[in-house]
Order: structure tokens, then sequence, then C-alpha cells
């Protein structure tokens, strides 16, 4: 049976023309369950929205999604499809389009009809199609249950050009830094020169004057030696030197099974602690790990920087007969080393006067014979007790001869010193402190002078007491 | 459009308690126990725009819960403004969730009062169309006019002017358009489905 069904709103009225179940015989209170046609007319609008089911199913759908849209702000992707759609314009109104069945298929197509609405009018539309929806006698099987909108269906609100703004920026940013970046030079590697000479693979890093890795036996500091002040007072020199000898023959502890002897430059602080060294030849570099020079090797802690400390330079050398000798180190010293040319050149003037102890008149700028260094010398020891009483008198002779000087020093003078079989004083070693100031008035030096390496020698032990008296005992006692 | 939305009550134990007015808000599947933030700034703003409508706005509120019988969940004004207060963009805010059986309290308590402002918001949106569709400035109507200037005051009186979204509201013109939208929404509360459309609409873009 036909039947007709509507919604009357100030604004809007809904018709609905359908039937009911045919089945269902002649009955007033039957269910439209069949729609025919649908009108939607607007007040002050001539053309009105009409259409069979599908139509009017897809307007119910897209008006209960769009009545939420406005109520939440999210729009959704159900009143921008179908048959039927809508949209929020600029000036505050809705638009509401009407597509044809089988234009919908194909995009961007015109619809039949357009509607602008107005707040009110669309309330009016909201309110008519909830009655519907509540009316549970026509057209029961439409169901539109009131769902919120799930996360996922949820376009994204913002634009699509403005949500990649953001990253497309970060990207670019990062190409533009990486670009410059590359363009820039690899900085090149600067071997501190004083690593020249140090083992075959000299480590490339010594900016780092405490680093870690430097602990096998390089010398820790990048800085040429001659920048670090130097240590000059010949009473602190002596004091460093007893304390360098002291360390080193309490630390050699075994044989080094020496052909030849060792000679090493070393480098010490005030305190006697041995900073750095370097052989100064190949044999000396290569064996430098089985010296003990390495287990004394002192590195400060990380923040305390060494470069404005004082230091003082020492020959260490380790003879094949397991005798150690340390003096102030000369420029002599440099010319035997080929390959530190570079501090020769222009620390030897500089060098000399200030580390070898003022025994050479104390005048700073001249140049001290570095033969006149004291020093020991690394050969055999005479042991027959003949021979030691025939040299300790020689020794005595000689040395009673060549001392001429009225003594001014207070204390005994002690002294090792070496002879060797034709009687040539070959060695001499400063036992005490004062021994090393005073040493400009003891002759050994020039007796030592020009005395070749002898195959052994036998050593002595020289006191000048200061009331003239000189002693000379072997270095083994009687 | 074949999904179901399951009517579970809030709490077993509590459902006779529940008042009657809120069984047609049923609870949201997989919803959380508290409102969105959104939510909560929808509500208050809502609330907002009643009282500038009606001077008698604040009380209407108070009165209007007692009558529906929803002291069980607003006891009293202090409580109805720590309700109120959980909008993230007041001066004062609260700092404390919104219940979803808080917010339907509120809900409640808005469609009442709407469908009794029912008249005065057709005439007041009619009255704004007809405005801008002449270019007139909104001030011409003395109704539009009271609504608009009362509304802009406890705006701003009440938000905080530090908060982004406040600071989005930075002229009369937006205020302005802030309210009409708002007036727009308490209209659609006035409707058969009114309260149930703006309940599912809290959950929007949140399940």
């Amino acid at each position: 049976m036909q039947l007709q069904r509507s919604y009357t709103l100030p604004n809007c009225t809904i018709t609905l023309e359908g039937m009911s179940d045919p089945s269902a015989g002649p009955n007033l209170d039957a269910s439209m369950t069949i729609l025919a046609h649908a009108v939607c007319q607007f007040l002050g609008q001539d053309a009105p929205l009409s259409g069979g089911r599908e139509f009017f199913t897809h307007l119910v759908t897209t008006v209960n999604a769009y009545a939420q849209e406005q109520l939440s702000g999210l729009r959704s992707r159900v009143s921008q499809t179908g048959l039927v759609r809508m949209k929020r314009l600029e000036n505050g109104l809705h638009e509401l389009a009407v597509y044809g069945a089988q234009e919908e298929r194909s995009p961007r197509t015109e619809p039949t009809q357009v509607t602008q609405l107005s707040a009110v009018q669309l309330f009016d539309l909201v309110e008519a199609v909830d009655q519907f929806l509540a009316d549970g006698t026509v057209l029961p099987d439409l169901q539109l249950p009131l769902l919120p909108l799930s996360k996922q269906d949820v376009p994204s609100q913002v634009p699509v050009a403005q949500r990649v703004a953001a990253p497309a920026l970060g990207v670019a940013g990062v190409a533009i830094a990486s670009a410059v970046l590359l363009g820039l030079p690899v900085p090149e590697i600067n071997r501190p020169r004083d690593v020249a000479g140090l083992e075959a693979s000299p480590p490339e890093d010594l900016a780092k004057p405490n680093s870690e890795t430097n602990a096998e036996g390089d010398m820790p500091r990048a800085d040429p030696l001659d920048a670090q002040p130097r240590i000059t007072d010949a009473d602190v020199l002596a004091e460093i030197q007893a304390e360098v000898e002291r360390n080193l023959n309490d630390a050699w502890t075994e044989s080094l099974g020496l052909d030849e002897s060792l000679d090493y430059r070393v480098s010490v602080d005030q305190n006697g602690k041995i900073v750095g060294y370097e052989g100064l030849d190949e044999r000396a570099t290569d064996l430098a790990n089985q010296t003990p020079l390495l287990d004394l090797l002192y590195l400060p802690p990380a923040d305390v920087r060494l470069q404005n400390e004082p230091l003082a330079q020492f020959r260490v050398t380790f003879t094949p007969d397991d005798q150690l000798e340390v003096v102030p180190f000369t420029t002599a010293d440099l010319g035997s080393n080929p390959s530190t040319p570079e501090l020769g050149a222009n620390g030897g003037d500089e060098q000399a006067p200030q580390t070898t102890p003022p025994q050479a008149a104390a005048v700073p700028t001249t140049l001290d014979p570095p033969a006149s260094a004291p020093g020991l010398v690394k050969t055999q020891v005479i042991r027959d007790e003949a021979a030691i009483a025939r040299l300790n008198e020689t020794l005595y002779n000689r040395i009673d001869t060549a001392w001429q000087q009225t003594p001014s020093f207070e204390q005994p003078l002690e002294y090792r010193v070496q002879i060797s079989d034709q009687g040539e004083v070959v060695g001499f070693e400063p036992l005490t402190p004062a021994a090393r100031t005073y040493g400009s008035e003891i002759p050994l030096e020039t007796l030592k002078q020009g005395a070749a390496r002898p195959e052994s020698v036998a050593e002595f032990k020289a006191v000048f007491q200061a009331n003239g008296v000189l002693e000379v005992s072997p270095w083994d006692g009687f | 459009m074949s999904a179901s939305v399951s009517v579970t009550p809030p709490n077993p134990a509590s459902v006779e308690l529940l008042p009657s007015v809120l069984k047609g808000l049923p609870d949201i599947e997989a919803a959380p126990e508290v409102c969105s933030r959104r939510a909560r700034q929808q509500l208050d703003l809502i609330l907002l725009a009643i009282e500038a409508l009606d001077l008698g706005g604040s009380e209407a509120i108070l009165i209007v819960a007692r009558e529906l019988e929803l002291k069980s969940i607003i006891k009293n004004r202090v409580q109805l403004w720590r309700l109120r207060g959980s909008n993230p963009l007041r001066r004062n805010s609260q700092r404390r969730p919104l219940k979803t059986l808080e917010a339907k309290a509120l809900i409640a308590i808005i469609g009442y009062i709407a469908r009794r402002l029912t008249v005065v918001l057709r005439q007041l949106l009619l009255v704004h169309r007809q405005l801008t569709e002449k270019g007139q400035p909104l001030d011409s109507h003395f109704r539009l006019n009271d609504y608009l200037q009362r509304f802009r005051v406890h705006f701003r009186q009440r938000m905080n002017p530090r908060r982004a979204g406040v600071m989005a509201y930075d002229s009369d013109e937006k205020l302005n358009g802030l309210a009409i939208s708002l007036l727009e929404q308490l209209l659609f509360c006035t409707g058969t489905a009114g309260e149930k459309r703006l309940w599912v609409s809290l959950f929007d873009g949140e399940v």
C-alpha cells in the first residue's frame, strides 16, 4: 500500500513516498519498507533535491556525518564521497552537492544540484534526518548508528603541503650542510718533529701530551724540546741527576745483555721524574723497552700541562757490563744522532751553557768542550789486586799533581773515578751534590781529556777534603 | 553501517544510580575513561556561550543540574567550577581529568538549557546570516551584539592568554567567529538526537 511520510521543519521538509510490505496487506500502521521517491525541500529554494532510495541513503549518511563534523571540527571522508556531498564554505555556509548515479564513478564530475545552506537550514535538515532515523515505522532497515570517528578515519586536517614542509625543510638543511662540509679540505696531519727517529710507526697524534697511547715510550710531548724551559740551576741539576741515577739503578734489576752501550736523551722534571726519553741511535730506540726507562716514565695526569714546566736533559747510557752513566745532555751528544738534526741547529747554542753544570767557568755564553763532561765509561773493571794497588797510587799522584787550586768548598767532594790500565783517567762521576757544585775546582776534567776508551778500568773513590787533603781508595774497598 | 554501539553501564554496581537523563548517552567502546583535551575545551566553551546568552546562565546551570537529578555528579557550585576548570585553556586550569560520567552530566545540562533557548538561538543565527550577507556590522543588532560582547568579555576574563589555543583568538572578529560557531553547536544540541550527537562527537578521532 502506498504510504507517504513527511518530516517538516521550518526550513526544510523531507517527504518520503513509498510502499509498505506488499505481503502485509492493507494496514494503516504498516511500515514503509520500500522507498520509491524522496524529496528534500528547503524553504526559499525553488528546486528541491530528489531521488530514489540510493539518493536518500546517501543523503542521510552524508548529513549524519557532516553534522558530527560540525560539532567536533574533524572532517571525515564520508561527507566527501558518494552521491551527496557536503562541505563547509569560506563564508560559513554549507554546500550540499548532489551527483547523478552514473557520474559518481568518474572523478571531477559536476554535481547535478548544488545548494548552499545557512546554519539554521542545515540544522533543520539534520533534525529532519534525525526524526526520520528515530521513526521506526519508516524504512526500519535503514539504520545509522551514531559512532565517533575513529582515529584512522580522520584524514589529516592539515593540508599535505603544510605537513611536508617541515620535514622537507629538515632534509634540505641536512643536504645543504653536508654539501658544505664535504667541500671543506681534509686537514693535513703534521707529524711533530721530535717524534722522528723513534719507533718505526710514530704515533700520528701527539697533540695530547698525556695520551695513554704514548705510553710505549715515545716522547709524550708534541713540542720540540727546546720550547721547554730549561733548568739551569746547578744545584738543582745535581740533585735531579742524583735522583735519576738512584731511580734508574733501583729499577735496573736484571742485566740487559748488551754488546754495546745504549744511549738515551732523557728529559727529567724538577722532581727527578723521567717525563720522556729518546734513543740517540737506532739500536737504542729499538731496545728502549728493555731498559728501566720505561718503568720510570712518569706520565702526569691529563689535566697537568707540561708546557711550561722546566725540564732538565740528561744523557743516560746503559753499558754492556751493566753500568749506568748519567750526564747532563750536551749538543755533542746530539751530533752523534742523525735523526734529530733540527734540534742541534737552533737549540744547540742555548742548550750547552744551560744544561751542563757550570763547571766550565760558569759563563753562560761560551760553549764548553763536550769532552770535559763527567761520565763513567762502561767497560770491564779490573779486579786484580796488584793492579788496583798500583793504579791507586798512580791516580793519587796524578790528581795530587793536578790539584793546585785552593779549595773554596767546606764539605768534602767525593768522586768515583775510573782509571785505565795505562793510568789515564777515563771517567769520573761526582757522588755528592757538593761535588757537582764545585766540580770546576777539581782537575778531573782536564785529566780525562783526550782519554781513549780503554779495555778495562779500575775504579776508585776520590775524596777531596776541604783542607786540601786528597784521599783515593779502591771503589770496591781494600 | 552494520556496526553497533554496545550499551554497557559504566559500573555494574551503580546501574541504578545512573540518572535517567544519562541513559541516552551510551558508553563508547574502546573509549578512554577520561575525556580528551578537545572535549574539555568544547564543553567549557559551550557553557560559556550559554552564560553569555542569558544573564542568568550561570545560575541556570546549577538549577538544571538539580532538576535533572545530577547532584551525585555535580554536587555544588564549586564542583561545577572544578569540572569546567579542567579546560586546559583556562587561567586557573585545574589539571584534573574530566571523567566521562561528568561529561555526560554536562551534556545533559547543555541539552536541556539549549532546548529552552531554541528560539533565541535560531533568531540570533538568522540575524547573523542576514547581517553578513548584507555586509553590515554585527553590532547593528542589539541582542546579537549583546551576546557577542558578553562572550568576548567572559572569554578574555577566564582564558589564559598565554595558551596557544587562546592566542588564536586574539582579535574581536575571531572571537565573534568562535561565538557564532558555538551558537551553531548549541543549535545542534536542541535537536532530537542533539545530546547524543554532541556526546559522540567528543570522541571523534579518539577511538
